[in-house]
């Protein structure tokens, strides 16, 4: 009499990727797309909002000044405090429509810069400004003509693209 | 009598190398990946000139240029025009936009200035006068207004208008 064969029970079990290759596909596909390489890095600051504006004028090298709702900085560097849309802790001479310790930093720069003959494109060197789009005009104004005195009147205003 | 064989197993594929492959540039186009789109804008500030020009030279007058004095008050947008054509002339070209339902009117603003600019073909010039109150984020979509005007959007044509955008105070 021929015994009874006992099967094996187990069965390995395949997991179904088809649906992870599909989501890994469509990410990949989308970031390639977005992938962009730019010359010139520019750090944004998280602690402002750019306005949103139709320019479409690319980023270039230039001396980054930043006026948050509570700081202004050169470079990364805090120069001054603001407060209420004004500049404060710091020495301003009204006459002059001048931030001092701004003033003598960007006067600091621009003698460097027409001894050292450091830009690098040969082009005058501008200012890269990005203010938060609810600062009002009166600190706006402030911060560009110091800049204007110390030698740097041409302005590239950062924005985002609409 | 030899039998037909049945129609051969389904061969599974390996994924692990490109799962790797997935993992792997996944990560790398996402620190890459720009989720923002950042550009700029010229402006200047008005500067003091070194040296006049010879007093003898007669300069040659410029019809078909005006400069445009833009100013941003909290009633609305005031147009005023320089140039070398006669008062009048340039008083015509001058006017008021108020503001519509509180807010600024940039479409009439655009409108405005393809008009003037239509008419005087050289213009490339507007100063903009914000006063001290104005957000800087009027004093952009001024300067949108004024610069340019978008003809296709998806095509990305664009028509230039007063590209040079001079920034100043009310005095």
């Amino acid at each position: 009499m021929a015994g009874k064969v006992k099967r094996s029970t187990e069965s390995t079990m395949n997991l179904n990727l088809t649906s992870m290759m599909d989501m890994f596909t469509i990410i990949l596909v989308f970031l390639i797309f977005s992938f962009s390489s730019q010359d010139q890095n520019l750090k944004l600051d998280p602690d402002l909002s750019l306005p949103e504006s139709t320019a479409a004028i690319e980023f270039k090298w230039a001396i980054n000044v930043n006026l948050t709702p509570t700081e202004l900085r050169v470079e990364g560097n805090t120069i001054a405090k603001v407060k209420s849309g004004k500049i404060a802790g710091v020495k301003v001479d009204k006459d002059k429509k001048r931030v001092i310790p701004l003033f003598n930093l960007l006067k600091k720069y621009k003698d460097i810069e027409s001894r050292e003959k450091v830009n690098p494109t040969g082009d005058e060197t501008v200012i890269s400004f990005q203010a938060d789009k609810n600062q009002p005009f009166e600190v706006v104004d402030l911060v560009m003509k110091t800049a204007a005195q110390a030698g740097y009147p041409n302005f590239r205003f950062v924005v985002l693209k609409k | 009598m030899p039998s037909k064989r049945g129609g051969e197993a389904p061969v599974d594929l390996n994924m692990v190398p490109i799962m790797n492959l997935f993992l792997a540039m996944i990560p790398f186009l996402l620190m890459c990946a720009a989720f923002f789109q950042v550009s700029v804008i010229n402006a200047s500030v008005p500067a003091l000139s070194e040296g006049g020009d010879d007093p003898n030279d007669v300069p040659k007058k410029e019809l078909q240029k005006v400069t445009i004095n833009l100013q941003i008050t909290k009633d609305g947008f005031m147009l005023s025009a320089v140039g070398d054509q006669p008062e009048d002339e340039l008083q015509k070209v001058g006017g008021k936009i108020p503001l519509k339902k509180k807010e600024y009117d940039f479409d009439k603003l655009a409108e405005r200035m393809k008009s003037i600019h239509d008419k005087y073909k050289k213009s490339d010039t507007v100063i903009i006068l914000p006063e001290k109150e104005i957000l800087y984020d009027t004093i952009i979509k001024t300067m949108d207004a004024s610069r340019e005007r978008i003809i296709d959007k998806r095509m990305d044509t664009r028509e230039h208008l007063f590209t040079n955008a001079v920034v100043s105070a009310i005095l």
